[in-house]
Order: C-alpha cells, then sequence, then structure tokens
C-alpha cells in the first residue's frame, strides 16, 4: 500500500512542472523578467514588451496548458499563423496614422528605400550561415523593422522560423532607442544633428483622402504578394480621413486595435519556450536581425547625407534613420537625438514622413523578394 | 514558360539582393513622384480665373480717409464711446505703428485704461484719453 502511495505521488509529481524544470526555462523566464522590466523601468514599447515578457514567463513553466493546443495562447498564436492579426494590426496603425507628412515632402520618401540595406546584408549573412535562401529572405525581413511584415513574410517563406524572427523584430524594434543612437551619431557631425528644417506645407483634406485610395490602388496591382497588409493599412487610414465614419476609425485605432496587440504579444511570447528557443540557429538569427538594424539605421543615414548633396534646403540627416520603417518608435528616435543637440529643433513631423514611407518600403522589399522567389 | 528561379546559392542571395534594393528605390521614388502631383488634387473643383477685362467691377464702398470702410466707423465710434465715456469721435487711426516692446507697453497701457474706465461708476473722474483715439 505504502509503495502504492508513492507510486500515486511520484505520478503527481510528474504531472507538475517542478519535474520538467531545467536551466533552459530559468534563462527564458529571466529573459521575459528582463522585457517587463524594460518596458516598467525604461519605458521601452511597454505596449509590446509586458505582454511580450508575461507570455515568455508564462511559455517556460513545464505544464502550462496555455500554450499546449486548445489552450488560450495557443488560440492567440493561431491568428498570427493563419495571417489574420498582422492585416488587422495594420487597420488599426492606418487608422492611427496621420500621413500629412509624407504627403507633404514627397522627396524625404526615398529614406523609405534608402535605410533598408539591412534587410540585404543580413540575408547574404543568413545565407553565408548555411540558412536557405527562403529562410535568409524570412530572416533579411527583420531589417524592415515592421512587425506585421516580417510575420506575413515569414509565413509566406519559411514558417518553421516565425517564433525567432517575430520575437528578434518585436524585441528590436522596442530596443530601437538603444541600438540606433550611437550609429546615427557616428555617421553625422554636430553641426549636421543641428540642421533645422522648414516647416511642411500644409496637406488638404482631399489630398488625404486621396492619398489611401491611390496608394491601396498602387500596391494592389503592384505588389499583389504582400497587397493584404497595405490594403488594410489603407483602409484603415481612409476611415480616419473621411471624417464621416468616426466611430469606425475610433474602434480600430483603439478597442479593436488594443486586443489584437493583447493577442499578438501573447502568440509573440508563448512561443518563447526554452527548448524551443535556445538553439545555435535562435542566436544566428538574433545577431543577424542586430546587424539588419544596425545596417539599415547607418544606411538611411546615409542616404540622407547623400540627398544634402543635391538640395538647397539641407535636411536633418538624423531623419534618414527613421526610414527604417516601425512607426513611430524610429521617428522618435530622430526627434530625441536630434532634441538632445539643440532643445529647439523638433523633428518629429518631419521625421514621420521617411518613417511612414518606410512602411512602404519595406512592404515593397518584402513583396518583390516574394516575387522572384517565386511564392505568393 | 517555365519560370526563372534563383538559385539557392550565395549568388543567388546576392542578385536577389541587388535587384530588390535597387527596385525598390525605383518603385520608392514613382511613388514620391505620385505624391508630389497631389497638390493638383486641390484644383479640382476650382472655378478657371476669369480674365480682367471680363470680371465685374469691385463694389465700390465708401472708406474713410485712414483706409476704414465707412460702415465700420458707428461700430467703432460706440465701441470707443462704451468704452471710454469720449464725447464726440474727431479721429481713427489705424494700429500702432511698429510692434517694439515700447509701442506693445504703450499699447498694453491703453488697453488698462480703457479697462479702467468702462469698470469705473458713472460719477468717478475718467481715466485721461491717450493714444490714438483723440476725443
Amino acid at each position: 500500500m505504502f509503495s502504492e502511495i508513492l507510486a500515486f505521488l511520484g505520478a503527481l509529481y510528474e504531472q507538475t512542472g517542478i519535474a520538467h524544470f531545467w536551466w533552459g526555462n530559468m534563462v527564458m523566464i529571466a529573459v521575459g523578467i528582463t522585457m517587463i522590466y524594460l518596458a516598467i523601468a525604461k519605458h521601452y514599447e511597454p505596449f509590446l514588451l509586458i505582454g511580450i515578457g508575461f507570455a515568455c514567463v508564462v511559455a517556460n513553466v513545464p505544464g502550462s496548458d496555455l500554450i499546449l493546443p486548445g489552450g488560450l495562447f495557443w488560440y492567440a498564436y493561431q491568428g498570427v499563423a493563419l495571417l489574420i492579426i498582422p492585416p488587422l494590426i495594420f487597420l488599426g496603425v492606418g487608422a492611427m496614422t496621420d500621413f500629412g507628412p509624407m504627403i507633404a515632402n514627397p522627396k524625404l520618401v526615398i529614406l523609405g528605400a534608402g535605410a533598408h540595406l539591412g534587410i540585404f546584408v543580413a540575408l547574404i549573412g543568413a545565407k553565408l550561415l548555411g540558412f536557405t535562401l527562403n529562410e535568409a529572405g524570412a530572416i533579411g525581413i527583420i531589417g524592415g523593422a515592421d512587425g506585421p511584415m516580417a510575420i506575413f513574410v515569414t509565413m509566406k517563406l519559411a514558417p518553421d522560423l516565425l517564433p525567432q524572427i517575430s520575437v528578434a523584430a518585436y524585441s528590436y524594434m522596442a530596443l530601437m532607442p538603444m541600438i540606433q543612437p550611437p550609429v546615427m551619431r557616428l555617421l553625422t557631425t554636430k553641426a549636421e544633428r543641428r540642421i533645422q528644417m522648414a516647416q511642411m506645407r500644409t496637406v488638404s483634406r482631399a489630398e488625404r483622402i486621396a492619398f489611401p485610395l491611390v496608394m491601396g490602388f498602387i500596391v494592389n496591382m503592384f505588389f499583389p504578394p504582400v497587397a493584404p497588409l497595405i490594403t488594410m493599412l489603407m483602409l484603415g487610414n481612409l476611415l480616419r480621413e473621411v471624417g464621416v465614419v468616426d466611430r469606425l476609425a475610433r474602434t480600430a485605432a483603439g478597442g479593436l486595435m488594443n486586443v489584437i496587440t493583447i493577442t499578438l504579444t501573447l502568440a509573440i511570447g508563448s512561443t518563447m519556450s526554452a527548448d524551443r528557443f535556445l538553439t545555435v540557429q535562435t542566436l544566428e538569427i538574433v545577431a543577424l536581425g542586430l546587424v539588419a538594424f544596425v545596417f539599415g539605421t547607418a544606411s538611411g543615414v546615409v542616404t540622407a547625407k547623400i540627398m544634402n548633396l543635391f538640395l538647397t534646403n539641407k535636411i536633418n540627416p538624423l531623419i534618414g534613420s527613421a526610414g527604417i520603417a516601425s512607426v513611430p518608435i524610429a521617428a522618435r528616435v530622430s526627434h530625441v537625438v536630434a532634441l538632445q543637440e539643440n532643445r529647439n529643433n523638433f523633428l518629429i513631423m518631419h521625421a514621420m514622413g521617411p518613417n511612414l514611407a518606410g512602411v512602404f518600403g519595406t512592404a515593397i522589399s518584402g513583396g518583390i523578394m516574394l516575387a522572384l522567389l517565386g511564392v505568393r | 514558360m517555365e519560370a526563372i528561379r534563383l538559385p539557392d546559392t550565395l549568388q543567388g542571395a546576392i542578385i536577389l539582393s541587388i535587384i530588390d534594393f535597387f527596385l525598390s528605390f525605383v518603385i520608392i521614388a514613382g511613388i514620391g513622384v505620385v505624391l508630389s502631383l497631389f497638390p493638383l488634387i486641390n484644383r479640382i473643383g476650382q472655378k478657371p480665373a476669369q480674365p480682367a477685362a471680363e470680371r465685374d467691377p469691385a463694389p465700390t464702398r465708401p472708406v474713410a480717409p485712414d483706409g476704414i470702410p465707412a460702415a465700420h466707423l458707428p461700430v467703432i465710434a460706440a465701441a470707443v464711446h462704451a468704452v471710454v465715456r469720449a464725447g464726440h469721435i474727431l479721429r481713427i487711426d489705424g494700429p500702432l505703428p511698429g510692434s517694439s516692446w515700447a509701442d506693445q507697453g504703450r499699447a498694453r497701457l491703453l488697453a488698462h485704461a480703457a479697462g479702467a474706465a468702462s469698470r469705473a461708476r458713472p460719477n468717478e473722474p475718467l481715466a485721461p484719453p491717450s493714444g490714438s483715439t483723440d476725443a
């Protein structure tokens, strides 16, 4: 009888998480707690890092049913895997975004392409490390600094790498205030960082309404592989700009966006289990993601400096780094770095132009990549 | 027609990168060109400007010698009377010339005097009117 009791207690112990806990779980729990700390103490993208960090902690408690098939986090992940969440995120982003700065200063949109060199550096780096071309393409798109686009392209090219790529993309986006400024300062002089830009023209309501219609047409016509995302972005923006469906615009930008953000962060964080994440491949992807962000930032600043050679009204090269996308984090970084040099230099609206163009730049790069790799 | 596929090699990655990077530049530049045409949208629905000869002559309004429309004179006079209790308006000038701190200071003093006058009871002596309004 005593042996039976011991057998039952043993079976009970096997069903708890303690029996399956290993040092990898400890490491990943520490990673999750660090994310939560950065969100609370340093205010690094708390809307992303709180959910990702919490789900990461839960995913590394062995025996948690939430991440198993049928669990709530597993269902949240299905929204990502089935490509439902990324377009809805873009709908909300569109409803929140004023594209006026991009419309007002069209010459700055070129920075949206210039700041994407990182995609291709990471792509070639991944190929050198032995990834397949499709996997390398998916890893490279981390450099687009656009979470939904990274998820979208990865699901098309290398679905198995989705956890690592989405975590790398969102983590680096959240950590941009740490990654970008050293690169920006290294490539610019003090005088360049102090350049004040002229006031932008006012964009009329008619232009704002025409913008999503025109861009929706262009993207669907030329880049069908990535059209779902940009189409939803433009729909959200149209809801915002027409001014007759405020209720829908508020829902897309508010309630719906919040629900989708919670779902997305839990889905991403829940994939960060130690046995799946603590691999050499993950470390390679994370390292390549960092390379992509650094090169993207650098190429954006250099593109702005090259533009200055031809412009009479000089632009502040700090806005070049905003072309990497990651709306509005990268624009905010440009603004803050400029403000540290000159307390009267408010670059945020100027940086929003290339920042928004960066979204289109990532979509275009992703669309061309999918087309060249023969994936739809 | 057989689709051309990129080789899964380093050379394939470089070809993909070069094509993608430069094509992105071209397409983004194209979007920039489209956006630079956006101000033309504002012209839609605007009436074309009529030639000068066909325009109706501008309605002539009586204008005071100082450039103030005649219709505004009684309104200004009533406002001045209400504020500084002046008996007769002899002359109305335009805004104070210059924007130096001294002019601004005078304007503020005048406004203060006028405000004090408007708050004064009927039997109280009024602050002497000064500045551009002579009463």
